[in-house]
């Protein structure tokens, strides 16, 4: 099911205060104030917001094996406008944080008017739903993040549930879940379950 | 109409079984075809995966970059060709000559490395990080009487070295596999070192 019933709505909105937009044992996404903001909205109910400011995504994309730890935390500065998806309640506070944003926000972040900023997070939107089903993930109340890193043509991606984590950026993969870890990377593939590990590698 | 040439009722019988049998033969030749059908279609291609296009294509990118890595490992040694599967044993390689080794190491990573284990402290972290992950201020309970500032700079050169890796959500370090290797190595040197190499010149 694609989301083909999401729209951006007119409204643009800038962060008072810095806010944690998701956090679990592996991963924190922050978003630093006065970040701008466009609410994303899917049959007349907010269910994400377009931003766009500094943010922040700190990945332990790193296994303890019974041999030695293998892996690197992965940190990303999210500076270019970025999607997030996430459940009611986390919608319903950030929007407590958020404020109506002027001209002169909008002209601090580099764009000339409202209308630079909705046609650059509608190309963001359509660029990311137009292939990708969130439908089910929205249901299942999971979080979702897609942003696009700088000078890079693919757009990065987090979904997470509690504590099960996936992100995709370029040629990796990283997902977790308690205790089970699956790190793709260009010719190498890492699987870890408590404490037993593969590791498949074409050196 | 004789009787003879009347079917008897075996006869009825059986080219009823003979067209049973013949539907059952076309039923199963319908059957494989629907098999090979779908042994065409690789495997990948037919998982339904219910998150977007971009993920399933990159899985699939990904599968394949894995499988040709596999292969690739496994046409070294094994030929897979019309007459059956040969298997290779490895060839043979010269072993490197003094000056051709010492040119292929890098003595900045080296020293790095050795360096970092050049310190009690640094060598005590890495112990006790061989036990699990541990975080900075269970690492400062355990080495008695070290501030907080000079066992950080402790784990920033072990960490510069590669010996240990900190998460930076949890907080946690934990040692990596070059570090566990180096503090092996550490010791071993060290036991010898300290027991020394007896000669026997009788």
């Amino acid at each position: 099911m694609t989301l083909t019933n999401i729209e951006v709505k007119e409204e643009p909105l800038k962060l008072r205060q810095d806010f944690t937009l998701f956090q679990n044992e592996r991963c924190i996404m922050k978003i630093f104030k006065p970040s701008l903001a466009l609410p994303i909205m899917r049959e007349s109910e907010v269910v994400g917001y377009v931003f766009h400011g500094e943010g922040k995504l700190v990945i332990d994309a790193v296994i303890e094996t019974p041999k030695g730890a293998i892996g690197r935390p992965v940190e990303r500065k999210i500076e270019t406008p970025f999607i997030m998806l996430a459940p009611f309640e986390k919608v319903r506070k950030l929007r407590e944080d958020l404020v109506s944003a002027n001209i002169s926000d909008l002209k601090q972040k580099g764009y000339e008017g409202l209308g630079e900023f909705i046609k650059a997070a509608r190309e963001l939107c359509s660029q990311t739903f137009r292939k990708t089903c969130f439908g089910t993930f929205l249901e299942n109340r999971s979080h979702i993040f897609a942003f696009k890193r700088k000078d890079q043509r693919k757009i990065d991606l987090l979904v997470s549930k509690d504590d099960k984590l996936a992100y995709i950026s370029g040629e990796k993969l990283f997902a977790f879940k308690r205790g089970k870890s699956v790190i793709i990377k260009p010719g190498k593939l890492l699987i870890a379950k408590s404490n037993k590990t593969l590791v498949v590698s074409r050196n | 109409m004789s009787d003879e040439e009347q079917p008897s009722k075996d006869d009825i019988e059986i080219e009823k079984l003979k067209r049973e049998v013949a539907d059952l033969k076309e039923k199963l030749n319908r059957l494989h075809e629907v098999i090979e059908g779908h042994r065409r279609v690789p495997k990948a291609h037919r998982i339904f995966i219910d998150v977007g296009e971009r993920i399933r294509d990159y899985i699939e990118d990904v599968m394949e970059d894995v499988a040709e890595g596999i292969a690739g490992e496994l046409e070294k040694s094994v030929f897979i060709g019309p007459h059956g599967i040969r298997v290779f044993k490895h060839r043979w390689k010269p072993r490197l000559e003094r000056g051709e080794l010492e040119t292929k190491i890098d003595f900045s990573k080296v020293a790095s490395v050795m360096s970092a284990l050049g310190s009690e402290h640094r060598l005590k972290i890495l112990r006790d990080l061989m036990r699990g992950g541990k975080y900075v201020s269970e690492l400062q309970e355990k080495l008695a009487g070290i501030t907080a500032s000079t066992l950080s700079s402790h784990l920033d050169i072990l960490e510069k070295a590669g010996l240990v890796v900190q998460e930076k959500v949890r907080g946690r370090y934990l040692i990596t596999i070059p570090g566990r290797m180096a503090y092996r190595m550490a010791r071993k040197l060290a036991k010898i070192c300290q027991e020394g190499v007896e000669i026997d010149i009788d």
